[in-house]
């Protein structure tokens, strides 16, 4: 009897701890689009945004390496996504700031994350209001497509 | 001969109508004067909508519970503006609302919402917005640290410290945070518009204090007493509830019985002060004891009279000479 007592509590505590470490454990998803973003605490959506910025970056200097310095792909680089690059011209602070009040409309909660950063930072650039309509207007229609798929 | 009259008769009701239609044309025309002859003129083009100005006039209709499901909802939705609108009803509503508890929740509740609101307008309007500190909201911190318990500890889980070692703090879960801290409203109490609308009957079931309870159940016979058109005068009430001093506890259920009783207001009378309203009970009682006394007072004379009456029973006529004989035989035996 003392041993099936035993046995029983040390079920328990293992369950127990267990439990404490599925608590305890990021789920490290990276967020698609409003939706997911907005379910991120204010911490992990500022470390998701510098670690953002700091991949953009990354793939930014790659390019050139990768496609050679006088290459189309480098100067396509260096001409546009240069200039919706985060990193230099937005702290994540002000990244993460952004995309709260991107999100706060209920219609752009669709449209992925990638084009929200790339709207807002047109944004912050002082690009004229009609093109960014015309954009937020496109990202919308993709964010539904892309909602309307099934999901893996 | 008859009928010859009765056809002039008839001649004569023809034409006197006529003859005072005659009469009616021949009248001069009156014209009004210049200033009575005034034109009005009605805009040919509609107005434009941006001559209206639209004013977020306060809902007389709602209740405590219901600003505060809007306020929510607000939040919820992430609608800023919307949010500022309940605001200021529920502000409104507040200021509008008798002493209680009810009001007392709600005071506490918009306090809680004024911070929201300070917040999420920093959070919509800063470049930083997301999260705040010292500089950003100066005194913020240390004022929600100071309000709301649990604060710190709040803060200790979710303070950012930048590369310069400055603490920054999340916004939008402050918000949540001060959103968990919003009360509901308290069961059972009713808003003013509710209460109101309530009977002085069913104000008077409710838990008031005595004193209270006394004057909202006595309100209705002074008014029958000194307007009998069945016109509650409000002045009366006014100036009986308000110079009774209660307790602080018990001070809150008085505006509620002021409350109850305009609505119930057709026409506003002239009332007299509340010297005249006595209290008719107290009156009454003593009318009831004065005949009481007088009943007794006649109960008692008639019991009396039925009772033998303790008087002398005056003696026999026969013993009387033997009492003149005794008292003259010792006379007699003396002498």
């Amino acid at each position: 009897m003392r041993k099936f007592a035993l046995g029983i509590l040390l079920l328990m505590c293992a369950m127990a701890t267990m439990a404490a470490d599925r608590q305890t454990a990021p789920e490290i998803n990276p967020p698609n689009n409003g939706e997911e973003w907005l379910r991120l605490s204010s911490s992990e959506k500022l470390y998701w945004s510098i670690g953002y910025a700091q991949g953009y970056l990354d793939a930014l200097n790659k390019i050139d390496v990768a496609s050679g310095p006088n290459s189309a792909c480098a100067s396509l680089a260096a001409r546009t996504e240069r200039q919706s690059s985060t990193a230099g011209k937005v702290s994540g602070f002000e990244l993460v700031s952004g995309l709260e009040k991107f999100y706060a409309d209920p219609a752009n909660i669709q449209i992925p994350i990638g084009s929200a950063i790339r709207i807002y930072l047109l944004q912050a650039s002082g690009k004229d209001q009609t093109t960014i309509q015309e954009l937020i207007e496109t990202a919308r229609t993709l964010g539904a497509e892309a909602a309307r798929r099934p999901t893996k | 001969m008859g009928s010859q009259r009765v056809a002039a008769f008839a001649l004569f009701l023809l034409l006197v109508p006529s003859s005072e239609a005659l009469a009616e044309e021949a009248l001069p025309v009156v014209r009004a004067r210049t200033f009575l002859t005034t034109t009005v003129d009605l805009p040919v083009e509609p107005l434009r909508d941006d001559a209206f100005v639209t004013v977020a006039l306060p809902d007389t209709s709602s209740t405590p519970a219901r600003a505060m499901e809007t306020l929510r909802a607000a939040v919820a939705a992430n609608d800023f503006t919307g949010f500022r609108s309940a605001l200021t009803q529920a502000t409104a509503l507040a200021d509008r609302m008798p002493l209680g508890d009810a009001r007392n929740t709600l005071r506490r509740n918009l306090l809680i919402y004024r911070d929201v609101e300070q917040l999420w307008s920093f959070a919509r309007t800063d470049r930083y917005g997301a999260f705040f500190d010292d500089e950003a909201l100066p005194g913020m911190r240390d004022h929600l640290a100071a309000d709301y318990r649990g604060f710190d500890a709040f803060l200790a889980a979710n303070r950012i410290v930048d590369r310069n070692g400055v603490e920054l703090y999340p916004t939008s879960e402050t918000r949540a945070f001060l959103m968990r801290l919003v009360e509901p409203s308290p069961r059972g109490v009713r808003s003013p518009s509710l209460i109101a609308s309530t009977s002085t009957k069913a104000v008077r079931h409710r838990a008031t204090p005595r004193i209270a309870r006394h004057v909202v159940a006595h309100v209705p016979h002074v008014a029958a007493a000194v307007a009998p058109a069945a016109v509650v005068a409000p002045p009366v009430t006014v100036a009986q509830a308000t110079p009774i001093a209660t307790p602080k506890s018990d001070a809150f259920a008085m505006p509620e019985t002021v409350a109850v009783l305009p609505k119930q207001t057709q026409t506003p009378a002239p009332v007299q002060p509340a010297q005249v309203v006595t209290s008719p009970s107290s009156g009454r009682g003593l009318f009831f004891i004065i005949i009481a006394l007088a009943l007794l007072g006649g109960l008692m004379t008639m019991l009396r009279a039925a009772d033998p009456v303790p008087t002398i029973v005056p003696a026999p006529e026969e013993q009387k000479p033997i009492r003149r004989e005794d008292e003259v035989v010792p006379l007699k035996k003396a002498q």
